[in-house]
């Protein structure tokens, strides 16, 4: 490259700039890099800093030393590269489009006392959505045989993945069951048992992959979601480019709940119907069920100010302002106007609110 | 009504199968039945009718009868149609030479029915991609990228020890591969296998003076050597139907990627990015896949540190997910609406 004019980010490193400092999001390896907003706005719309250009006006010996620090960080973490005005055109921004061929992305699936609603007509159903991921939480212990006929049944779909949460009891605490049910049925992706003495990970690692068991305490439900955490992010080109266009928690979003009803998500309120008098296809056309999809990050409070609005997980069951749709989610401790951090439980008002999301599901 | 029938020839670990059906499930709402042929060996029996009034071929896989004539499309992605192999057992030398010279007279029988087969799937159906396509010769292609005006490496075939030395005194460094295939897998005695790979490997001239100080005749093969080619970049391109989805492979950042891309590290991979290729490079090539008869395949370009493109080969049935994923392309996409526009076509 002869005329070293432009540092140029590469596609995949994306500024995103907040009202306190920036991240380059590097979606190619993965990783968030927190940079002063200075630096974000020495970069034109196209990810182009024009090298030569800032050199000749920042003479004064100060700033020349941050800028050459700036150029020097960008280059050692491979975030952006040298090249002349000539060569820029041919690399071109990459597309923003969210490619998933999908009308229901993934489902949740939960179970109480009784599983009479999930059967095999229903994950046909979910085949005709191309839904090919499946979370099942069986918030009380389940019959075996019951399960294992389910995935067998599973395992002959299109199905991809499936995630599973059990309660400890006389299978789950069995010896070896766990174990049984990862070499058996290879699309387990995580299995999570709830209820145990003590928590704790076991890896059970297997040529080529290795698959997580958790052992956890607490007993769960379905207020222990919507929790915005670093790691939660999603710093890849498919959460990403969701983010910039729909609902990161609830775009393509389908679950069915305990008593069979359906719902976009199983921390909301509101049901579309029964799965024994309605169809899945059906229940996501009627008026309401997507009515989160297409609200970005953007729109929402706070968070449209936040650097990491398009590689966080939203959340809209569980808000700090229970009665404005679009104020940020309660789980989230991060304030993006000081770029500080804390813990969301820590905070009385936060609690409070909380209280109220409980007393309305009990 | 019948769904549409849909053939895929593919291998059971081909991950842009599965993500292109998806695209196909979802655009077509289900409207599709896909027959999915894995790897070698999954035609059971064949049987081919043929008379003044009608013809009619059946192919039987271990769970069901396929009739060409019910094919409404059909994407050679990998793989090869191949009937179950007769064995022969093989107790001395003399019975080996027989069964050497009875499985000559079976493949080319076999040949014969397959390659029929082969000729009405792309009679019948709208198709992408042939299996001829794999056996696709690289010389020829070289050939006509040099006829067509794209830079091409120099290059030299040859098993002549003299012939080879001098290329050696003009190129300083020489990178060599295979002309056929890249790997095999050879089934061992005992159990388990071995797979022997031949990536491209780089040879100067201390290697050339070994080659040729060995004593006798010819050397062993006829073998592909070429100039070893400067790199600004690494160009992989996937080509459908007259588009073009380039990718740029930043590999000169990191010394241990100098030669092959594939040897990278894990932990900080190559940077891959969406490129836009000059548009005469861009006409050149098109002319090249439509000499070739290919409808799709990744090209392997290289850009010299003078801005030189130099093409260097066509995998038509080369991995693309990962181009496809570091670009966000919408390949997959496309070839599922190629396979359905097939259909809406007739």
């Amino acid at each position: 490259m002869v005329m070293e004019e432009l540092l140029l980010l590469y596609a995949c490193c994306i500024p995103v700039r907040g009202a306190r400092r920036s991240v380059i999001c590097d979606l190619q390896r993965a990783q968030v890099f927190p940079v002063p907003n200075s630096l974000y706005d020495l970069f034109d719309a196209r990810g182009r800093l024009r090298l030569s250009q800032l050199r000749r006006s920042n003479t004064d010996t100060a700033d020349r030393a941050v800028l050459e620090e700036y150029i020097g960080f960008l280059l050692r973490e491979e975030l952006a590269f040298l090249c002349s005005e000539a060569e820029a055109p041919r690399f071109p921004r990459l597309s923003r489009e969210w490619l998933y061929p999908a009308v229901i992305s993934n489902c949740i699936i939960d179970a109480r006392h009784t599983t009479a609603h999930i059967h095999a007509d229903l994950l046909e159903q979910l085949a005709a959505l191309c839904c090919n991921h499946i979370q099942f939480r069986f918030f009380e212990t389940v019959d075996r045989y019951w399960l294992e006929q389910l995935l067998d049944l599973i395992a002959q779909s299109q199905v991809k993945s499936v995630s599973l949460l059990l309660r400890a009891g006389a299978d789950a605490d069995s010896e070896g069951w766990p174990d049984q049910l990862l070499a058996r049925y290879l699309k387990i992706q995580n299995l999570t048992i709830h209820g145990c003495k003590a928590s704790q990970c076991i890896a059970w690692a297997r040529p080529g992959q290795a698959r997580p068991v958790w052992a956890v305490m607490e007993v769960l439900s379905a207020l222990h979601c919507g929790v915005i955490a670093p790691h939660y992010f999603s710093p890849n080109i498919p959460a990403f480019t969701e983010a910039l266009h729909y609902n990161s928690c609830l775009n393509r979003k389908l679950s069915i709940d305990a008593a069979g009803y359906i719902r976009n998500c199983p921390s909301m309120p509101a049901t579309f119907g029964h799965v024994d008098d309605t169809r899945l296809a059906d229940a996501i056309r009627q008026p309401g069920f997507q009515q989160y999809w297409t609200l970005t990050k953007d729109e929402i409070a706070v968070c449209r100010d936040c650097e990491f609005r398009y590689i966080c997980t939203d959340c809209r069951a569980y808000l700090e302002e229970p009665d404005n749709d679009r104020s940020k989610p309660l789980k989230c401790g991060y304030d993006p106007y000081t770029a500080t951090c804390q813990d969301w439980s820590s905070s009385l008002l936060r609690q409070a609110t909380f209280g109220h999301y409980q007393q309305q599901t009990s | 009504m019948n769904k549409k029938k849909l053939l895929v020839q593919s291998s059971s670990t081909d991950a842009s199968t599965n993500d292109v059906l998806d695209w196909l499930y979802y655009l077509s709402g289900g409207d599709y039945a896909v027959v999915r042929l894995n790897d070698t060996g999954y035609i059971r029996s064949v049987t081919v009718q043929m008379n003044n009034r009608e013809q009619r071929i059946c192919l039987a896989t271990q769970d069901r009868e396929l009739y060409l004539d019910e094919l409404d499309s059909r994407w050679y992605r990998r793989g090869r149609l191949s009937l179950p192999a007769a064995t022969f057992t093989k107790t001395d030398a003399e019975t080996f030479a027989l069964a050497l010279h009875t499985r000559r007279y079976v493949d080319a029988e076999t040949d014969v029915v397959c390659n029929f087969i082969e000729n009405n799937l792309d009679r019948y159906t709208a198709s992408l991609n042939r299996q001829a396509d794999d056996g696709i010769n690289k010389l020829d292609l070289l050939q006509l990228a040099a006829e067509l005006g794209i830079s091409i490496p120099d290059t030299l075939v040859t098993n002549e020890r003299q012939a080879l030395l001098a290329f050696g005194l003009k190129y300083p460094m020489l990178v060599t591969k295979s002309l056929g295939r890249n790997a095999f897998t050879c089934p061992l005695e005992q159990a388990g296998s071995v797979k022997l790979g031949m990536g491209t490997v780089l040879i100067n001239a201390a290697d050339i003076n070994t080659l040729y100080a060995a004593a006798g005749g010819p050397l062993a093969l006829p073998a592909l050597y070429q100039q070893y080619v400067d790199k600004q970049l690494e160009l992989r391109i996937f080509y459908l139907d007259g588009a073009f989805y380039p990718m740029a492979i930043f590999s000169q950042a990191d010394a241990r990627t100098r030669v092959d891309f594939r040897h990278y590290d894990p932990a900080r991979p190559n940077r891959c990015v969406p490129y836009q290729l000059p548009e005469p490079v861009e006409r050149k090539l098109d002319a090249l896949m439509q000499h070739a008869g290919l409808t799709s395949g990744s090209v392997d370009m290289i850009l010299t540190p003078d801005n030189d493109y130099v093409f260097l080969e066509v995998n038509p049935v080369g991995q693309f997910q990962w181009l496809a994923r570091n670009c966000n392309y919408d390949i997959d996409r496309q070839i599922a609406a190629y396979l359905l526009n097939g259909y809406d076509d007739e």
